[in-house]
């Protein structure tokens, strides 16, 4: 198995902050009074506001809410993409809201992968490639293998050479999913992973993430708006104005179609 | 790692080729001129030759040497020029492929470590091709120089085999050089930027752009103002600095200008066209595209600020020397003759002064520590009691009366040259022989009057053509012009303004020879860059295409639509580039002024409309062309095929 907490030595985080005892063990991802803001004094917008949460290891957490309340810029700082404007973001233990620009590429490398709406694939490699791709930054040669299993897994083991454009939207997407988990990550980050596939491919795609749960204890934090795609989650989070205001385990499309509608109200 | 950047090659083949041909096109001509340099440089004088001939061909081969230095120069300006700019625009291109390797794990040194490794690639197989294509340059230029009486027909550019060594080094070290601060950039790419669908428009006006801008803006002033306290040849040299300096200032600004002028276009066709549904669009495309129009205008404004600008110096050039012989020479004819017809002139009736002027090459030692070598020069053998009646010369110091046997009168600035005074013995070589003269008079800066005058008895018979500025007493001129071709047979007679017409167009022919001598291949260059930013800029705007025409636009005002944003940024590049050569002829224009004493202004308005209609149809037909071949799939398959 991969050593996740290998990649950031302790030694390269500054000696004031605590790090000796994760905040809780079992959580991938903690945010502690996260803060996110944008803009100068005239155009102001709280993204994020005193946002406390942990997404524990293993479980597959939904983010919801309108537009602009903050749901991808939760997500953003869950994968070190923004730092927050205060608070801390913790990872595994370990506290990345200063993490150097090289540690964060480290994160990217072995902590994170992200899936999102429209695959962002490189469009002039194989599917093959484009798995490889992340082990192959981060100076690791992929055996033949790991990527064959890791596309097997998605179901794609017969399109290996095939380039992006040669592919359907939900076989693209299932390659995206493949080099985001090629790695291993602690946690996938996805935004709108079915949000450009027809109802039929994304619940292959759902139950495919699902699985990954269920079988491998992987964690995911996924960003939808739709309820039905919410549903596929352990717990949905309803995100409004930058604040948590709303929690959910063991939706249902129903359950969670009526806090929207209650939150919109 | 490489292999990512070579696999791009597939879907990004404009840039590669853009790239790769920029650098083939700017080593061949850095190799040609530097060959070609070197060849002029060290001539082979046949012996032989008498001291006068010996003289002559050494000057045709310093003055071939002046030229290509400045040939040299200009190449190597350009080629860091277009260069820099077609890859820091091929990096600009593919922003968000690089925010999707920093997303799944890049880290800055391996996203610029990309480029590097690409830019050596690029820069190696440019090189191999312009190493080819340099051949053949050499070889035109070879010709240029003999066409323009430089050198004489037998001359030779001589391959040498470690040019290979240097023109790699140019054209990869050009290729580095070029990408070094788009890889910095490229580095900086923020992963964020992959999650936005359109890219998120990257910041074009950095704070090192604005510092490259504004520090050429204010060198380019400073040197104007330098150029007129200089005068004479300093500013011609000069106004070349300028001009460049001025495409560098304006390009760096581009972005920031180029949306305004846009503005102003816009403003003008909605006034002119008020019913152009299109316009909105194009206005709008110019705004989020600073990056492509100013990729475009780049090339577009050296152009016109390289040719327009030295050409206007040349012209600004040949226009003071002409008022000045207006000014300077007082006399209604002008004899020339094979022979000395001086007393046969002075005999005929009705004529009053006849001052005889003999052009003569002289030696000076170029180096007055005391080595002997010496230089070709110019001088005019001069009777002083005539030449002072048929010549308006002011500000002389000494007396040019007592220009008598072993004496001399030289120009202030050569004086200075040969650090000889009034008084002083300056050495000159005259007709093979050495000689010490007194400095009986200094001239002041002149465009016409030679820097050296000498009396007409230390001259031997020289088989040089003899000139006379003749005064005649009677008003019937044509009775004397017929005497005149009576007593001499071999003489040919013209009046002052005849004379002074075909002087000025034989320098004017001259000057635009060695224009082109001078820009033609950059201009060429230039050109091949134009098309290549088009072709690279359209790379890019396939999806951007099929979702207008998605929107309801036919293909044909999609290729319209594209058509009217690359002539809008033609403008602008004319603009500024007419900027830059209007800065680079207002310098020269103030120096020769000061000269020749009053107001000379001369713009060459043909060549600048010449480079202008150029201009719009490389990049108009390329637009259309390239604008045809990314519409050609039908808009609905481009979209839906993403990626």
């Amino acid at each position: 198995m991969y050593d996740n907490t290998a990649t950031i030595q302790r030694s390269d985080c500054p000696p004031h902050r605590d790090l000796t005892r994760p905040i809780t063990a079992e959580a991938a991802v903690e945010f502690h009074n996260v803060t996110r803001t944008y803009g100068s004094r005239h155009t102001h917008v709280v993204a994020l506001d005193n946002v406390t949460v942990a997404f524990p290891a293993g479980t597959w957490t939904a983010v919801m809410g309108p537009s602009g309340s903050g749901k991808s810029t939760l997500l953003h700082c869950a994968g070190g993409l923004e730092r927050p404007t205060s608070g801390q973001v913790v990872m595994a233990g370990r506290d990345i809201t200063d993490a150097s620009e090289g540690e964060l590429t480290q994160l990217r490398r072995t902590d994170v992968g992200f899936v999102f709406q429209n695959f962002n694939l490189i469009a002039s490699l194989s599917a093959e490639r484009n798995v490889a791709m992340p082990l192959r930054l981060a100076g690791r040669k992929p055996s033949r293998r790991d990527v064959q299993d890791v596309l097997a897994s998605v179901g794609l083991a017969d399109r290996m050479r095939h380039r992006p454009r040669e592919l359907s939207g939900g076989q693209q997407q299932r390659v995206a999913i493949a080099r985001a988990m090629v790695t291993r990550p602690t946690v996938l980050l996805a935004d709108e992973p079915t949000g450009a596939l027809d109802s039929k491919t994304a619940r292959t795609i759902l139950s495919m993430l699902r699985s990954m749960v269920d079988h491998d204890g992987q964690t995911i934090v996924m960003v939808t708006h739709d309820p039905v795609v919410a549903a596929s989650a352990d717990e949905v989070l309803f995100l409004s104005d930058g604040q948590i205001v709303d929690r959910l385990t063991s939706p249902s499309a129903r359950s969670v179609a009526d806090r929207l509608a209650r939150l919109e109200d | 790692m490489y292999f990512t950047s070579l696999t791009t090659l597939r879907d990004r083949w404009q840039l590669f080729v853009g790239a790769v041909v920029t650098i083939c096109f700017g080593v061949a001509l850095v190799q040609a001129s530097l060959l070609t340099l070197i060849a002029a440089a060290t001539p082979t004088i046949p012996s032989g030759l008498s001291s006068t001939d010996e003289l002559l061909l050494r000057d045709g081969y310093s003055g071939a040497t002046a030229l290509m230095g400045m040939l040299v120069g200009i190449s190597a300006f350009v080629a860091v020029f277009i260069v820099g700019s077609t890859f820091a625009f091929t990096v600009a291109q593919r922003r968000r492929d690089f925010a999707l390797l920093r997303l799944i794990g890049a880290s800055r040194r391996q996203v610029r470590r990309l480029l590097f490794g690409e830019a050596v690639v690029l820069g190696a197989l440019g090189t191999t091709l312009g190493v080819f294509l340099g051949t053949a340059v050499a070889h035109y230029e070879e010709r240029m120089l003999v066409d323009l009486d430089f050198v004489p027909p037998g001359f030779e550019v001589e391959w040498r085999p470690w040019i290979i060594a240097v023109s790699a080094g140019v054209g990869i070290g050009v290729a580095i050089f070029g990408s070094l601060g788009a890889a910095h950039r490229a580095g900086r790419v923020r992963p964020m930027a992959a999650l936005s669908e359109v890219g998120v428009a990257d910041k074009v006006m950095t704070l090192p752009r604005w510092l490259i801008g504004l520090t050429a803006l204010s060198g380019a002033i400073a040197m104007i103002i330098v150029a007129s306290a200089v005068g004479g040849e300093g500013a011609l040299a000069l106004s070349i600095s300028v001009c460049l300096v001025l495409v560098i200032a304006l390009s760096a600004l581009a972005p920031v200008i180029v949306p305004v002028v846009a503005g102003v276009i816009g403003l003008v066709s909605r006034i002119v066209l008020p019913r152009s549904r299109l316009g909105e669009l194009i206005r709008s495309n110019l705004r989020s595209g600073v990056r492509r129009s100013s990729s475009t205008a780049a090339p577009i404004m050296m152009l016109i600020g390289l040719t327009v600008g030295l050409s206007g110096a040349m012209d600004v050039m040949g226009a003071g020397s002409q008022a000045e012989t207006i000014q300077t020479l007082d006399g209604d004819l002008v004899v020339t003759a094979p022979e000395a017809i001086g007393d046969e002139l002075a005999a005929i009736p009705g004529v009053d002064v006849v001052s005889e002027e003999v052009p003569v090459v002289v030696g000076v030692q170029d180096d007055p520590s005391g080595s002997q070598s010496f230089v070709a020069a110019m001088a005019l053998a001069i009777d002083p009691e005539t030449y002072v009646q048929t010549h308006r010369v002011h500000d002389v110091d000494g007396d040019l009366q007592a220009l008598h046997s072993d004496t001399v009168a030289l120009s202030r600035s050569l004086a200075g040259e040969l650090q000889v005074g009034l008084g002083d013995t300056a050495m000159l070589r005259i007709n093979g022989v050495e000689r010490g003269l007194r400095v009986a008079a200094t001239l002041p800066a002149s465009l016409v009057t030679p820097e050296i005058l000498l009396p007409l008895d230390l001259t031997p018979p020289s088989e040089s053509e003899h000139r006379y500025i003749v005064q005649v007493m009677s008003p019937d001129v044509a009775d004397i012009v017929v005497a005149i071709a009576a007593a001499s047979p071999t003489a040919e007679v013209s009046t002052m303004t005849e004379w002074i017409g075909g002087y000025t167009d034989a320098q004017e022919r001259m000057s635009r020879h060695i224009i082109v001598a001078l820009v033609g291949l950059a201009a060429l260059y230039t050109a091949i860059a134009m098309a290549n930013a088009v072709v690279i800029a359209a790379a890019d705007r396939r999806e951007e295409f099929a979702i207008a025409r998605l929107t309801g636009l036919s293909r044909a005002q999609v290729v319209r639509t594209a058509l009217w944003e690359s002539l809008t940024v033609v403008a602008v590049g004319t603009v500024l580039g007419g900027l830059a050569a209007g800065g680079t002829v207002l310098g020269v224009s103030r120096a020769v002024s000061d000269i020749v004493g009053t107001r000379v202004v001369s713009a060459p308005w043909s060549l600048f409309g010449a480079a202008a209609v150029g201009a719009t149809l490389i990049v108009g037909v390329t637009t259309v062309l390239t604008a045809l071949a990314t519409t050609r799939d039908k808009p609905i398959a481009v979209a839906a095929a993403r990626q």
